[in-house]
């Protein structure tokens, strides 16, 4: 039996950015790299040390699942391994951004947020 | 790239690495062609720091998840705790940190770039061996050792089916070939092996296969050098034919990377089995004539001298059946590790590398006491912060090992420095140009054995020299601690630095008083007389056999050779012979003397000498004559004088007697004056010359020209190429060339100890100016007081210009008496010339004084310029804060 979904909240931010660029479809090592650089305006950056080491997590709880080599379009041709979200994954994804939203919309953080801002 | 991008994956663990090694590469790749793109300088370097930086921080996390228990362990506190600090300690002092790193560098680099030289030519297995432990070569020799025979083709059958302590036997000896390739021959090494001869190494082919023990067809294994050179590494090279020496060989397979042979200074390209010695080495008798190298594999859990006492008794057994064997004297067999050098070889090179280590040793010493004393410097001017730890709580084993972490990571970071030295060295003594045979060529580059070997010196090398700082460092109480540190009044030189400095002192003057020796060895050693003239002739060496030419063949192509030579213009004399310089390779033999009271075995060197040798080599003829053309075929033969006065030591006159020789009787037509063939200190062999036939296969032509002509080497290989345009030139030796190789390794030892002393010296100086300067800073206040009272600066560099001198006349005496000792351990090196040496002592002392002075006198002067005003307000000088800083952390304020 696998453990149920809010064992793996709340995410941490990186695997949480990973998954969400694997939600999109799925991409090879450099592929999510470069994802997540986009996705946050290149505040995070991954070396291959730590992307391996979160991918190596995400496999090993089964959020994340190896979709075979293929040959990529931006590494002129070269095979690379790719990635892909399991329906686990995807159901945690989802989780999450759900215990976001509602983190972010809930009447207290709107007051700080507004009290911050002035 | 690659290769550092896989020094960082290398830190990951091990499963970690390999399931997603390949990839990280890629996604680096990836990222390296981004930045290289993105046309901002910066973004190349920026991305490798960061990535290194972060690769290590995510290794480390790595191995920890692997492994829960290293949590919160002494060990993970280590990594996290102790190695931050100390590389931010050790940032924030630059200085000191590059001073010292690069110190114990040239100390550990001295050490490793002897050790790998040494591990390559005497101690490593020969490479791509498996369980080299267990190869030995088996040397037949006489009881005694003394002398050696090879082995003859039955010997080597007759030991191979009889043995049981040896997993398998196999021989090899020397061939010269020559490979077709178009219109050129090339002259190739090559080896005649037994078929087992790869496998009993326990080499795997790099390509195709090696022999089997019945190979229908001429076949060859090639060199991977070879293979990649002429075949462009093809992989379907196994089943080409290449001609050599005049016939057509099929290519089987390749030998692997970096394999020479056993005998590996010498660049082997090509391996035939015996079954084309007929072919290759005609003149050979395969079964009876001993010509061949033997070497073995001991079995599993049987020791070496098992296995030679068992070959012993077989060849005793032998011996006696077998009455064609003409070497009864030789009677027991010697085992030595096969090194890929000959046992004498390997046995002179360990004596005179580890003299060379020795040297190195010491300025390893050197070394380490400098940085002992820096770090005893360092851990004074850090009482301050030392005491305020202990005072807030820190226990002293912590500070203690907090110092010795520092040390040891300056110390592994000086073997890395040493490391890459080494590699400069080690590629620098591969240049040196060796005697003879151009395929010589020395690998002395390090291997994982020399690294292991190194790292373990520095962390050796830390603990001596690091331990008795850290502990001296922490000792008082830190309410001490913490006053004392406030402008150092009472700062004295402690004694542990004085002897520190007089270590270094004596030690670069016995690295100098040697050097000085050597250097006085050359000198000596060129003017020694070989009794040849050196000057004007040039040799060059042929070897018929592999030209493919049969016995009458080669007598004419050397008639005509000479013939065609001795036209050239400038030509004055030219003959053949078979040895003829100072590192010429003569062949050890006996005679017999029939005397009234008996027969005499006299042991002699012999060579074959032609028509017109001595006149060319301008050796002098005491007595008699040489041989003229028409006796080349006789029992005759020119004596040395040497051998004149042992064999017949009442006559006055020896031409005409005879003596025997292999059942011959010989007469003597010539006394010849000596000469010394092969080593300069050579003590005189009786030598024999006997003629050299005209059929002979291998010859030397020495051709005299006279004074000022040009090299003829382009003019010979003309009339060779004229003669037969196949024909591969062999190159041309100048005999002075030649034999100033004779003095090679006084040169070597002069060149190693004189970088040796030299970078030993300048450590001593740095360390003597160093700690002067450092009591003058600490002692400004004392200087500001001793002034106040009248003290005259000339006052002031005299006090400490004598405080250094006492030093250096320490050092001076001590390092003299151990010059003497060194001395005596080199006097094998120096050519007969006097160990006990006053005069190189005196020049070496000298130089020593002079410098240590003068590094004295600089800091001493500056103590001189102390203003007793400021000083004793508390007041420092720029310099005195300079000085204060190179040791100490910026944030604990200088005094």
């Amino acid at each position: 039996m696998p453990p149920p979904i809010k064992d793996h909240l709340p995410l941490k931010p990186v695997d949480l950015e990973i998954l969400l660029a694997l939600a999109d479809g799925d991409l090879h090592g450099y592929g999510l790299v470069q994802a997540v650089a986009t996705h946050t305006d290149g505040l995070v950056t991954l070396d291959p040390g730590n992307l391996y080491r979160v991918i190596k997590r995400l496999l090993e709880t089964g959020l994340v699942t190896e979709a075979g080599k293929k040959a990529s379009a931006d590494a002129a041709g070269e095979r690379r391994k790719y990635y892909a979200l399991t329906p686990l994954g995807g159901q945690v994804l989802s989780a999450e951004l759900e215990r976001l939203r509602r983190l972010v919309n809930a009447t207290a953080t709107r007051a700080v947020a507004r009290k911050l801002a002035q | 790239m690659t290769r550092t991008f896989r020094l960082l994956i290398a830190l990951f663990p091990r499963h970690f690495r390999e399931t997603y090694g390949a990839d990280m590469q890629d996604v680096f790749r990836d990222q390296l062609t981004a930045a290289r793109a993105s046309r901002t300088w910066t973004a190349v370097p920026v991305l490798w720091a960061r990535t290194a930086l972060r690769m290590t921080g995510a290794a480390m996390r790595e191995h920890r998840s692997g492994h829960p228990f290293l949590r919160g362990s002494a060990m993970m506190d280590f990594f996290h705790y102790d190695l931050r600090f100390t590389g931010r300690a050790l940032a924030r002092t630059p200085l000191f940190t590059a001073i010292t790193i690069g110190a114990i560098a040239i100390g550990i680099g001295a050490v490793a770039t002897i050790f790998s030289s040494l591990n390559a030519l005497v101690l490593r297995p020969i490479p791509g061996t498996t369980d080299g432990h267990e190869l030995f070569t088996i040397d037949r020799r006489t009881e005694d050792h003394s002398e050696g025979v090879s082995a003859s083709g039955a010997l080597y059958q007759h030991i191979r089916t009889a043995t049981r302590a040896l997993d398998d036997v196999a021989v090899w000896s020397r061939v010269q070939l020559s490979m077709a390739t178009g219109e050129h021959n090339l002259a190739v090494n090559g080896a005649i092996v037994s078929s087992n001869y790869f496998e009993t190494l326990g080499i795997r082919p790099a390509t195709g296969r090696f022999f089997t023990h019945d190979e229908s067809i001429p076949v060859v294994v090639i060199s991977h050098g070879l293979w990649i050179r002429h075949f462009a590494g093809l992989d379907n090279v196994g089943g080409r034919i290449i001609t050599l020496n005049g016939r057509p060989y099929t290519v089987i397979g390749v030998a692997p990377e970096g394999f020479r042979g056993v005998f590996t200074p010498l660049r082997m390209d090509a391996w035939v089995p015996l079954s084309a010695q007929p072919h290759v080495r005609p003149g050979r008798d395969l079964a009876h004539a001993p010509w061949l190298w033997m070497f073995g594999r001991v079995s599993d859990g049987i020791a070496p001298d098992q296995a030679r006492a068992e070959l012993t008794t077989i060849l005793r057994a032998w011996t006696t059946s077998d009455g064609a064997d003409e070497y009864k004297q030789y009677t027991v067999f010697r085992f030595t590790p096969l090194t890929g050098l000959p046992d004498d070889a390997r046995r002179a090179l360990l004596g005179f590398g580890g003299l060379l280590l020795g040297a190195a040793v010491l300025v390893l010493i050197v070394a380490g006491a400098n940085v002992s004393t820096l770090l005893a410097m360092r851990a004074t001017a850090r009482r301050h912060e030392m005491g305020l730890r202990t005072a807030l709580g820190a226990g002293r084993g912590q500070l203690v090992r907090q110092l010795l972490t520092e040390t040891l990571v300056l110390f592994l970071a000086g073997a890395a420095g040493g490391l890459l030295l080494a590699w400069a060295g080690t590629s620098a003594l591969e240049q040196l140009k060796l005697p003879g045979d151009a395929g010589l060529m020395l690998e002395l580059s390090p291997d994982l054995r020399v690294v292991g070997v190194t790292a373990a010196i520095g962390l050796l090398a830390g603990l001596v020299f690091g331990l008795g700082p850290a502990l001296r460092g922490t000792t008082h109480n830190p309410a001490l601690l913490i006053r004392s540190a406030t402008a150092g009044s009472g700062t004295r030189r402690s004694f542990a630095t004085s002897a520190l400095i007089v270590g270094q002192l004596a030690a670069s003057l016995v690295l100098l008083s040697t050097t000085t020796l050597f250097v006085r060895a050359i000198a000596h050693g060129s003017t020694i007389d070989p009794g040849f003239d050196r000057e004007n002739v040039a040799f060059m060496p042929f070897n018929t056999e592999s030209f493919g030419y049969d016995a009458d063949r080669s007598a004419a192509f050397y008639s005509t050779l000479h013939t065609r030579v001795k036209e050239l213009g400038g030509v004055t004399d030219l003959a053949y012979g078979q040895a003829g310089s100072l590192l010429a390779q003569t062949s050890g033999g006996a005679v017999t003397i029939t005397r009234a009271e008996g027969d005499e075995r006299l042991r002699v060197e012999q060579t074959l000498v032609g028509e017109g040798y001595f006149r060319t080599l301008g050796i002098p003829l005491i007595e008699g004559r040489g041989f003229d053309a028409r006796e080349m075929a006789a029992d005759v033969a020119v004596v040395s004088e040497t051998f004149a006065a042992r064999a017949w030591p009442d006559r006055r006159q020896v031409t005409g007697l005879t003596f025997r020789r292999e059942d011959r009787t010989v007469t003597v037509v010539g006394v010849a004056r000596e000469v010394k063939f092969g080593d300069l200190d050579d003590p005189a062999t009786p030598f024999v010359y006997l003629p050299l036939r005209a059929n002979q296969m291998n010859q030397i032509l020495f051709v005299r020209t006279a004074p000022g002509t040009a090299r003829m080497e382009t003019a010979i290989g003309v009339i060779i190429r004229d003669i037969d345009a196949a024909v591969p030139v062999p190159t041309m030796f100048l005999l002075s060339e030649e034999s100033a190789l004779a003095l090679l390794p006084q040169r070597v030892a002069a060149m190693v100890t004189s970088v040796l002393g030299g970078g030993a010296l300048l450590l001593a100086c740095a360390g003597l100016y160093g700690a002067i300067a450092f009591l003058v800073a600490a002692r400004t206040r004392e200087i500001g007081v001793r002034m106040a009272l009248g003290a005259t600066p000339r006052d002031v560099v005299q006090l400490f210009l004598s405080d250094g001198l006492r030093l250096t006349g320490v050092g001076v005496a001590i390092g003299l008496a151990g010059s003497i000792g060194a001395a005596q351990l080199v006097s094998g090196f120096l050519l007969g010339g006097d160990a006990f040496d006053p005069a190189s002592f005196g020049i070496a002392a000298l130089f020593l004084i002079t410098v240590a002075t003068l590094a004295t006198f600089a800091p001493a002067r500056r103590a001189a310029g102390v203003d007793p005003c400021n000083s004793l307000r508390g007041r420092v000088s720029l310099h005195h804060s300079i000085c204060w800083s190179f040791f100490q952390h910026g944030d604990h304020g200088s005094p």
